[in-house]
């Protein structure tokens, strides 16, 4: 069965901070999407986020229809934004640039997503109704939520979440989680920043998501960026959205 | 978080931190808030504390009267079940209390955490 898929994002700074060190990008043609939440001082943070960005929408401008294939260009092309970025932040004074990134590419025959991601950024699927977060957080309250110190309740609300463990940028080799995943059709799948999980609920974000999907995928992207907003928009805000659908 | 501060005869005499799921009101003393007041019932009223569905962090307080014998007002009003909003005032015999929710969550920003047994 073949799949089409559709794609749309937004991002703002949100209603607290001067600048946005949130980046996004996707290319519907070859069925790539990314997010990235940039961290650093004086634009470093947004001078990372956006170069793995580019730098992932370049490498992989070609869709790979092999699974593995896909999924092993993807982390090699993390892989070498993640090595980029010290020599960028030298040339630049901009030591100690560092991004997250989630990251995903469709193969198979539209029905396969392979996935990556380094620090907090997410990805979110809706299936039937269920919001189900498929990456897991590279932070430090998800490790405490691992050894059984902290419930995911409390974590949520931490003062400490926006510690993370991993990020692009400050080591030569980095760790990137790798997922394969099958494509249903009727899935939406969200890639955001903290900006926004850390606003809406899983529930919030599934909601809006299924209360948009007879409309445009676009007009989602907005209204989820501008709940966010609405809730207090402490944080920068990203969000990118698929679609998959039958393809007729 | 919401709080309530407490007044008896126009005089501050407590005020509590709405935390928890529930906090029960009356003057027996086996409620979380007891006021020693004989115009209050002895289970007077609940406190709802009820997380946002939609929106994480964010949670709203409703007040449900205990069928007590005097009623439960807010801002005068007597309720069975009401959603409260900063400022309210509730009346519970010679009690009054006032309902304060000024959640404005402090700057986030992302940051890096590195363990110290990694810092050299």
């Amino acid at each position: 069965m073949s799949l089409k898929i559709t794609m749309a994002g937004a991002t703002d700074t949100g209603r607290v901070r001067k600048h946005n060190e949130d980046a996004i990008g996707w290319n519907e043609a070859c069925g790539l999407a990314v997010v990235a939440d940039g961290v650093g001082g004086h634009q470093a943070g947004e001078v990372a986020s956006t170069l793995v960005v580019d730098h992932l929408l370049e490498a992989l401008a070609e869709a790979e229809a092999n699974p593995h294939a896909c999924a092993e260009a993807l982390r090699a092309a993390i892989a070498e934004a993640n090595r980029a970025l010290p020599a960028h932040a030298r040339e630049s004074h901009r030591e100690g640039m560092a991004t997250t990134v989630v990251a995903l590419r469709v193969c198979g025959d539209g029905d396969k997503l392979a996935v990556a991601h380094v620090g907090d950024s997410r990805l979110y699927r809706l299936r039937n109704g269920v919001m189900q977060q498929l990456t897991v957080d590279h932070s430090l309250v998800q490790e405490l939520i691992d050894n059984g110190s902290m419930t995911p309740e409390e974590a949520a609300v931490s003062s400490r979440r926006n510690l993370i463990t991993r990020s692009l940028g400050l080591e030569d080799e980095v760790a990137v989680d790798m997922l394969l995943t099958s494509v249903r059709p009727g899935d939406g799948y969200l890639l955001c920043s903290d900006g926004l999980s850390d606003r809406l609920t899983d529930l919030g974000m599934g909601m809006m998501l299924e209360q948009g999907s007879g409309g445009p995928l676009q007009a989602v992207a907005d209204k989820l960026v501008e709940t966010a907003n609405a809730a207090g928009g402490q944080d920068n805000i990203a969000v990118v959205l698929l679609r998959a659908e039958t393809d007729e | 978080m919401p709080t309530i501060q407490i007044y008896f005869d126009g005089r501050l005499v407590r005020t509590t931190e709405l935390q928890g799921e529930a906090l029960r009101i009356g003057r027996r003393p086996d409620n979380d808030i007891t006021l020693d007041d004989v115009a209050v019932s002895g289970n007077h009223a609940i406190l709802h504390i009820i997380p946002d569905p939609i929106f994480r962090e964010q949670r709203h307080v409703e007040v449900e009267d205990c069928q007590s014998t005097n009623g439960t007002l807010v801002n005068g009003e007597r309720v069975t079940r009401q959603r409260l909003s900063h400022g309210d005032v509730l009346r519970m015999g010679r009690h009054e209390l006032h309902f304060r929710d000024e959640s404005v969550s402090a700057l986030e920003q992302t940051a890096i955490f590195i363990a110290e047994d990694e810092l050299e």
